[in-house]
């Protein structure tokens, strides 16, 4: 059997090939070729995009140039969201390369975050992984770690170290052995038909009478649609980092092997192709 | 008894969902008699909600008149002795025009605090960016916010609509509040109405012309005593800081004086910090009347 640990690599190095093309209304100098890349799921679109930002700058003119944000089939692409939650939510069951509009103009500033720089990623990731401890040691672990602890993850993450970040990680997913879990697991549930971002709320990972909380049982308590009867046809997939995990699986185990770095376990309810 | 009195208080902080829920009807209700203008707001197909509020109200809006907005964001972010040259500058390209202003509060799970989001654009929909909306920060608290730019305000995501929001981080709000909720006595009710009251200045919640008279009055009188004020207000239906008779003060004039002044230059002021600070300054008084000083005469008046 493989190690546990296998699984923390295997996440941390997913990768999803994709194809960046400008929006076709952008006025250019000569024509713009595509520009293919390799995303790293775990990561944001705004900090592995500095070469497509630099291709296509080659075509534009200066002064044509906005901040530049991402495009799927009409869809603005939230950079604060992990790569791997967007392609999971908007093209899963579509064909790869996934294909990317860039756009340099008209920034949908009632739909996505600004972001200027790395800085404002970094402190959204801080931000999100404070948020996730907060549920998971009532923030005890995150603010007794050093301002180098913090900064070690997020340049973990940013450089792609998976030694380098886990070897501060680690210390977000220690628990009381006698409790069988973190107080709270920090998930979120995206559905791609909603019109609230996510759902987001206290679930204990053990059920009072002691019985490790299952996926099925977080999804039957927050999403029932989700989980179809026995006979029905499947209607919806649950998927995690590309993958349907089986709604048997103890969520302390999921919370611990396929959070993403910020330490949330995302989890996108699609609907189910029709075959 | 000084710290369990504290503890107890510090755990008031918290609230759960319930909690929340009747704060904001409660809320609401005080709203509703003062006409303050805020509602419930919910979301579709769900028990959630938030409380909201907007207004309409001149501001500084930059980048008509001035594009280097980067730049004054840095100018801003260098912080030190900013605040004269910053504000100079500002004077130069600003423009005042009539901004729209939205405010929610809403419940975070995870902090198990209410947390204030905003956004502001102007009147023709044009939204503001975040170093517009540093610029609009007065400048005492926006030096103080600068020392952490990054986790004190920030765009988000609003969590219950999906469109980018301002919001004032909750790692600040403990220190914000602790000291008010100690004044408070760890009736919700409260401090979710001083928290306003003392996050106002930060965001503009409250333009000062369109101030009632009744929280005139309240930014008049010291901070430390809102709590005692406004619990003073729900008996007799009457907003005074006249002294009780026969109740002996625990705090002289110039101690209010004082700490309304440490309020004033650092907002985040504990009442740890305003407690030794007056010990440090008067060692002539006995420890009682210390204890009673440090929270504000509440609990220690028997």
């Amino acid at each position: 059997m493989a190690d546990d640990k296998d699984v923390l690599r295997d996440v941390w190095f997913g990768r999803i090939p994709a194809c960046f093309m400008l929006y076709p209304d952008e006025v250019t100098e000569r024509e713009a070729e595509p520009f293919y890349l390799l995303l790293p799921r775990i990561s944001y679109l705004t900090l592995v995009t500095d070469k497509v930002k630099k291709h296509f700058l080659k075509v534009l003119k200066a002064e044509d140039v906005e901040e530049m944000w991402f495009e799927y089939e009409g869809t603005p692409l939230k950079w604060h969201y992990p790569i791997g939650v967007l392609f999971d939510l908007h093209a899963s069951n579509t064909a790869l390369p996934w294909s990317i509009t860039v756009h340099f103009k008209h920034f949908p500033d009632r739909d996505l975050l600004r972001c200027s720089s790395s800085v404002v990623i970094e402190a959204h990731f801080m931000s999100t992984v404070k948020e996730a401890d907060a549920f998971k040691h009532k923030s005890q672990v995150i603010n007794d770690m050093q301002k180098k602890d913090h900064k070690q993850l997020w340049m973990g993450l940013q450089n792609d170290k998976f030694d380098q970040f886990w070897a501060i990680n680690r210390k977000l997913m220690e628990y009381p052995t006698e409790e069988g879990g973190f107080r709270y697991i920090p998930f979120r549930i995206y559905q791609t038909l909603s019109d609230r971002p996510f759902i987001q709320k206290p679930f204990r990972p053990v059920s009072s009478e002691g019985h490790a909380h299952t996926l099925g049982d977080l999804l039957k308590e927050m999403c029932p649609a989700a989980v179809c009867q026995d006979d029905d046809p499947k209607k919806y997939q649950v998927v995690i980092h590309g993958i349907e995990p089986l709604f048997e699986t103890p969520i302390q185990w999921l919370s611990e092997h396929l959070s993403y770095p910020d330490n949330f376990l995302h989890i996108c309810i699609i609907p189910a192709p029709n075959d | 008894m000084m710290a369990s009195g504290e503890e107890s208080n510090i755990s008031s902080y918290y609230l759960d969902e319930k909690a929340f829920h009747l704060c904001c009807k409660l809320f609401l209700q005080h709203s509703g008699v003062i006409r303050d203008g805020w509602s419930w707001a919910e979301v579709k197909g769900g028990e959630e909600g938030y409380i909201k509020k907007t207004a309409i109200m001149p501001g500084r809006f930059c980048s008509l008149l001035n594009h280097n907005a980067d730049d004054k964001m840095s100018a801003l972010t260098q912080a030190d002795e900013l605040d004269d040259e910053a504000a100079a500058a500002c004077t130069v390209c600003e423009s005042q025009v009539l901004m729209h202003y939205e405010y929610h509060v809403l419940y975070s799970f995870s902090h198990q605090v209410p947390i204030l989001y905003f956004r502001a654009s102007t009147l023709d929909g044009q939204p503001l960016s975040l170093d517009e909306v540093w610029i609009n920060i007065h400048p005492n608290y926006r030096q103080r916010l600068l020392q952490g730019p990054w986790d004190t305000l920030t765009q988000q995501e609003h969590p219950l609509l999906g469109q980018p929001f301002f919001m004032l981080h909750p790692c600040h709000t403990e220190e914000l509040m602790r000291p008010l909720i100690i004044m408070a006595d760890a009736k919700k009710r409260w401090s979710t109405e001083v928290s306003m009251q003392l996050k106002n200045p930060i965001i503009k919640l409250k333009n000062k012309t369109d101030l009632s008279e009744r929280q005139q009055k309240l930014q008049e009188w010291p901070i430390q005593q809102f709590g005692t004020f406004l619990r003073k207000e729900e008996c007799t239906a009457e907003l005074s800081n006249t002294k009780r008779p026969g109740r002996p003060q625990k705090t002289t004039k110039v101690d209010d004086h004082r700490i309304l002044s440490w309020l004033k230059k650092n907002p985040f002021t504990t009442s740890k910090q305003v407690k030794n600070t007056l010990e440090e300054e008067s060692e002539l008084h006995c420890h009682m009347a210390e204890c009673g000083r440090a929270c504000g005469g509440i609990g220690c008046a028997t």
